[in-house]
C-alpha cells in the first residue's frame, strides 16, 4: 500500500515544529543565530506548531485519502531532514580556527559600535577598531598599558606581529553564515614556554597589558589560563 | 518463409535517463519502501556520526552554517507561505481580476513600492509573488514586488540605518538602497515580466492537487492550510539546496580572497557583488557586513547591498524552481550592469 502523501507532509512540518520548539526550550539557539535574530525561533516555534495542528485538522476533517507519495516528493521531504540530521551531528560545535581562516579578512572597523564603559571591559572588536580609529581609542581608553580581560581561541592566523599568536572570537550579526572572527595578537611568549605551545581552537582567558607595535595592538599577557568552551562562543555585535 | 515488414514510422526510444527521471516522478512509494529509505537515513546519519566523519573542522564549519542558514530562513518561507495561501483562499478572485486589469506600466511601479508593506527577507516574497502571478496580476508588477520587498522593507532600511551609523553616511545608504533597489526591481519587472504567467511559471505537481475551497468558514481554514503546508515545504527543500551550496562555497573559499580586489570601482563593486551572491546573507543583516568591507568604496558597499536580495545562491535555487529556466541568467543580466552603474554614480555623489 502506498503512503499518503498529506501524512507524509504533516510528519515532516511537525518533525520542524517539534525542532523549534526544543530549540527555545533548551536555550542553544544562540549557537545558530545571532541576538538580534532570536525572536525568530520563538516565533518560528509558534508559527510551524499551528501551522502543524491546522494541517492535521484539515486531513481528519477531509476523512478522505490524499494523493499517493511519488519517489520524488519523498526525496524532496527527505531533503528537508538533512538540516535536522546536520543539527544531531554536531550539536554542541562552534566555528573554530579553520572558520576563522574562511572568514576572517575583513578590514576594520566595522560600524562603530558604543565604546566600553572601562578599558578593561574591551572587547575584541573594541581593540581592533581602536586600531585604526583614534577617536575611539580616547573615548575608551584603549591605549598602552591598558589592562584588559580576553576570552577566546586560539587561531591559525599568521598576520600577527613576531612573537605572538591570535586569539579570536566570532561576531555574528544574524546568523552565523555572517560572523566575522576578529582577532587581537597575544605576546605570551613566557606563559606559552612554561605551559606548552597552545594548540589551535584552544579557549584562553588572557589578562594583560595593551601594547602598541606598528599598527596592532597586541595584548602582553601577564596570565594565560586554559579554559572550557563558553555555552555561548558567539559574541554580538554591539550597536 | 513469409516475413511481415511492420511500416508503421517507429517511434524513437526514450533515453534510459529519461525513463528513469519519469519514473522517480511518477512512481509511489510503498509504506514498506518508506520504511527502509526512513531506516537509510536514519543510518547515514549514525555512521557519518559514529566513525568521525563529521568531527573535522571543515565538515564542522560546513554542517553549521548550512543549519543555520536554514533555521534562519525557514520561518521567513512560513511567512511568505502564510501571506501567499491567504491570497490563494481569502482574496476574491475579483480582487485580483480588477488589478490585472491595470496597465502594467502602473501595476509594476505600484507592486514595487508595495515592498515597504511587507516586512520579511527574500525567501518570503517569492511564493507570495508566484500566487499573485499565478492570480492574476501582470508578471511585471509580481515579480517587481518579489525584488523590491526585501530591499525595501522597513525593517531592512532601518539595519541599514543603524548598521552605517546613522547620521549623514546612515542616510546616504538608505536612501541609495532604496532607490536604487526599487528602480532595479522596477527595470527587471518591466523587461522580464513581459511575458505571460503561463511562460514564467514553471508548473508544480501541487498546482493540480484538489484543495477544498468550500464549506464555508471551516473548510476556508481547511485549504489555507493545505496551501500553506504545499508552499511551505516546496520552498523548504530548495532553502535546504540553496543552503548547503552557500555553506559549502563558505567552508572552502576563504572570504579574503574576495575581498583583495578593492581597487577599480567597476571590479570592485562586481567583487562584491559576487561575494553577496555567495554568502546567502538574510537582508536585514547583511547591512553589517556590507560596512565592513571598508577597504571597498561606498559605492561597491551600495551594489553588495543591493543584489543580495535580489540574487544569491539560495535564492537562484529558489528562482529555479519557481520560474522557468531563463528567468535567473535574464535577472542577472537586466540587474547586474544597472546596479554597477549605480554604484559608480553613487560613489561619484558620495565620499
Amino acid at each position: 500500500m502506498s503512503v499518503d502523501a498529506r501524512i507524509a507532509r504533516g510528519g515532516v512540518l511537525g518533525l520542524w515544529a517539534v525542532f523549534f520548539v526544543v530549540l527555545w526550550w533548551s536555550g542553544t539557539s544562540d549557537r545558530y543565530l545571532g541576538s538580534r535574530t532570536q525572536w525568530i525561533v520563538p516565533f518560528g516555534a509558534v508559527v510551524l506548531t499551528l501551522a502543524a495542528l491546522a494541517y492535521g485538522y484539515g486531513y481528519f476533517r477531509a476523512r478522505r485519502r490524499g494523493p499517493s507519495l511519488t519517489l520524488r516528493e519523498a526525496t524532496s521531504l527527505f531533503a528537508l531532514l538533512v538540516p535536522l540530521a546536520a543539527v544531531l551531528l554536531v550539536p554542541h560545535a562552534a566555528l573554530g580556527s579553520f572558520a576563522a581562516t574562511r572568514k576572517g579578512g575583513i578590514t576594520f572597523p566595522l560600524a562603530r559600535p558604543a565604546a566600553p564603559s572601562a578599558p578593561s571591559q574591551a572587547s575584541f572588536l573594541d581593540i581592533r577598531i581602536a586600531e585604526g580609529d583614534r577617536d575611539f581609542a580616547a573615548e575608551a581608553g584603549i591605549r598602552d598599558g591598558a589592562h584588559v580581560r580576553l576570552l577566546g581561541f586560539v587561531t591559525r592566523s599568521r598576520d600577527v606581529p613576531a612573537g605572538t599568536f591570535e586569539l579570536a572570537r566570532f561576531y555574528v550579526a544574524c546568523c552565523i553564515a555572517d560572523a566575522e572572527a576578529v582577532g587581537v595578537p597575544i605576546d605570551g611568549r613566557a606563559q606559552a614556554v612554561r605551559q606548552g605551545r597552545f594548540e589551535h581552537d584552544t579557549w584562553l582567558e588572557v589578562t594583560g597589558s595593551l601594547e602598541r607595535r606598528g599598527k596592532r595592538f597586541i595584548v602582553a599577557a601577564d596570565r594565560i589560563t586554559r579554559v572550557p568552551t563558553p555555552k555561548q562562543p558567539y559574541l554580538s555585535f554591539r550597536t | 518463409m513469409d516475413r511481415t515488414v511492420d511500416a508503421s514510422p517507429a517511434l524513437p526510444a526514450e533515453p534510459g535517463w529519461l525513463r528513469l527521471v519519469r519514473a522517480w516522478e511518477a512512481k509511489t512509494v510503498s509504506e514498506a519502501a518508506f520504511g527502509r529509505l526512513l531506516g537509510l537515513f536514519v543510518l547515514l546519519v549514525i555512521v557519518a556520526s559514529g566513525t568521525g566523519f563529521t568531527d573535522g573542522p571543515a565538515a564542522q564549519t560546513f554542517l553549521l552554517i548550512f543549519s543555520s542558514i536554514v533555521i534562519e530562513a525557514l520561518p521567513f518561507i512560513l511567512v511568505g507561505a502564510i501571506a501567499s495561501a491567504a491570497i490563494a483562499v481569502f482574496l476574491p478572485e475579483r480582487a485580483f481580476g480588477s488589478i490585472g486589469r491595470l496597465p502594467p506600466a502602473l501595476q509594476i511601479p505600484a507592486a514595487a513600492l508595495g515592498g515597504f508593506a511587507f516586512p520579511v527577507c527574500e525567501c518570503g516574497s517569492v511564493p507570495v509573488a508566484r500566487r499573485l502571478i499565478a492570480r492574476g496580476v501582470a508578471p511585471g508588477a509580481g515579480i517587481a514586488f518579489m525584488l523590491a520587498s526585501p530591499v525595501l522593507n522597513p525593517l531592512v532600511l532601518g539595519s541599514t540605518w543603524v548598521a552605517y551609523g546613522g547620521h549623514a553616511r546612515g542616510a546616504e545608504m538608505v536612501a541609495g538602497r532604496a532607490s536604487l533597489g526599487l528602480l532595479a526591481a522596477a527595470l527587471a519587472g518591466a523587461v522580464i515580466g513581459r511575458t505571460g504567467a503561463g511562460d514564467l511559471l514553471r508548473p508544480r505537481a501541487s498546482d493540480h492537487e484538489e484543495h477544498d475551497h468550500g464549506g464555508g468558514a471551516a473548510g476556508r481554514a481547511v485549504a489555507f492550510s493545505s496551501h500553506l503546508v504545499s508552499d511551505f515545504l516546496f520552498m523548504g527543500k530548495f532553502i535546504v539546496l540553496g543552503a548547503a551550496l552557500s555553506a559549502f562555497v563558505q567552508a572552502a573559499v576563504p572570504q579574503s580572497v574576495v575581498s583583495a580586489v578593492g581597487g577599480a570601482p567597476v571590479l570592485s563593486a562586481l567583487s562584491l557583488m559576487a561575494v553577496a551572491y555567495v554568502l546567502s546573507l538574510c537582508s536585514e543583516a547583511d547591512a553589517f557586513i556590507a560596512a565592513s568591507f571598508t577597504s571597498f568604496s561606498p559605492g561597491a558597499q551600495l551594489a553588495f547591498l543591493v543584489l543580495g536580495p535580489i540574487a544569491d545562491m539560495k535564492l537562484s535555487v529558489l528562482y529555479g524552481a519557481t520560474f522557468r529556466g531563463w528567468f535567473v541568467p535574464r535577472l542577472l543580466l537586466v540587474t547586474v550592469p544597472l546596479i554597477v552603474a549605480g554604484s559608480l554614480v553613487f560613489g561619484a555623489l558620495v565620499k
